[in-house]
């Protein structure tokens, strides 16, 4: 199948812009957190729609994962002038935080609360440790409720026994 | 690419009803097929598809392209989990990856708006993906260059972004 061809005029390929927000939202929110927020130079049309996006991937693909520490200022910010808008897709992925690090385990658990406050309906936090004997994040020990939850991976979490209720 | 129409008479699954595009042109599907458009899926239960259903913001072309879609993946949603059907869930990879692949970007986009409006959720997510990996690792200057975007900030009001925005910039 050949995409029919259009000419290739100045503005012929400008159409991007005159997609719906909703579906620049979609757009934007298969991007890495990085680019997406990127895009608000691009022209007065994209200034504010990241802080719509309907996911937010940081490191998904990645195979060279940033600390908590180091991905904290960019998610501090992100956090904090996002709209309210519900989250389809959360995928984090850090490398290992520091062992007891009370700050680290901390905000791990504020992003987790945040995705779940955006009724956020596929959820992935990952954090990586180099040793496998290192201790498991640990999750607040309050029940996690959702209506809105499908999917939920934590990779090196712990959760307390009788936590996960819907 | 024209053989849609025909194909489905062959399919089963139920009544056969017409969509008709902004151009006029007619496209005989069941209902199943049909179904997967969440906006036809609805207009079914409330019983107004017996006259056809018109899409005025639909062309031929497009609804060519999604009555395709809708026909290779009709099996989807009641097969959901059914794991004797692996083999064609490849064909089925393949055949997504090669309709949006091929695409010139206005079409790209019409079929985007068409999904949109039919409310299909899995061929939207699919072509939102694809300009998704167009963007995806991209400076925003070659953003703009792929997408022809037309910069309107003056010099001064784009750096004062970037400035404002500097945590999303740096590296």
């Amino acid at each position: 199948m050949s995409g029919r061809k259009e000419a290739k005029g100045s503005a012929g390929g400008d159409r991007i812009g005159a997609l719906p927000d909703e579906v620049l939202h979609r757009v934007l929110s298969f991007l890495p957190a990085q680019d997406a927020v990127r895009t608000c130079v691009l022209a007065r049309r994209w200034r504010h729609l990241w802080k719509s996006a309907t996911g937010l991937r940081v490191d998904e693909d990645e195979s060279n994962l940033g600390s908590v520490k180091e991905q904290q200022e960019f998610l501090d910010h992100l956090l904090v002038l996002r709209d309210s808008e519900p989250l389809e897709t959360c995928v984090l992925r850090f490398n290992g935080y520091e062992d007891d690090d009370i700050e680290d385990i901390f905000r791990l658990n504020v992003y987790f609360r945040y995705a779940l406050h955006c009724k956020v309906r596929f959820l992935r936090l990952d954090v990586w440790q180099e040793e496998e004997f290192c201790d498991h994040v640990p999750i607040d020990e309050q029940p996690i409720v959702s209506q809105h939850l499908t999917k939920l991976q934590l990779y090196d979490f712990s959760l307390e026994e009788a936590m996960i209720e819907s | 690419m024209a053989a849609a129409a025909a194909e489905a008479t062959i399919d089963g699954g139920g009544k056969m009803i017409i969509l008709i595009s902004a151009d006029g042109k007619r496209f005989e599907v069941t209902e199943a097929v049909a179904s997967q458009s969440q906006l036809i899926s609805n207009m079914i239960e409330d019983d107004c598809t017996e006259n056809g259903v018109r899409l005025p913001n639909v062309d031929g072309d497009i609804l060519t392209m999604v009555v395709d879609y809708c026909n290779m993946h009709a099996g989807d949603a009641a097969a959901d989990g059914d794991t004797t059907k692996a083999s064609s869930t490849e064909e089925l990879k393949k055949f997504d990856a090669e309709l949006v692949q091929a695409l010139e970007n206005p079409v790209l986009f019409k079929l985007i708006l068409a999904a949109n409006f039919l409310n299909i959720k899995s061929l939207l997510d699919m072509t939102c993906q694809r300009v998704a990996d167009m963007m995806s690792g991209k400076t925003p200057e070659q953003m703009r260059e792929t997408f022809s975007i037309e910069n309107d900030f003056t010099p001064e009001e784009e750096a004062a972004i970037r400035q404002e925005n500097a945590w999303a910039f740096d590296d």
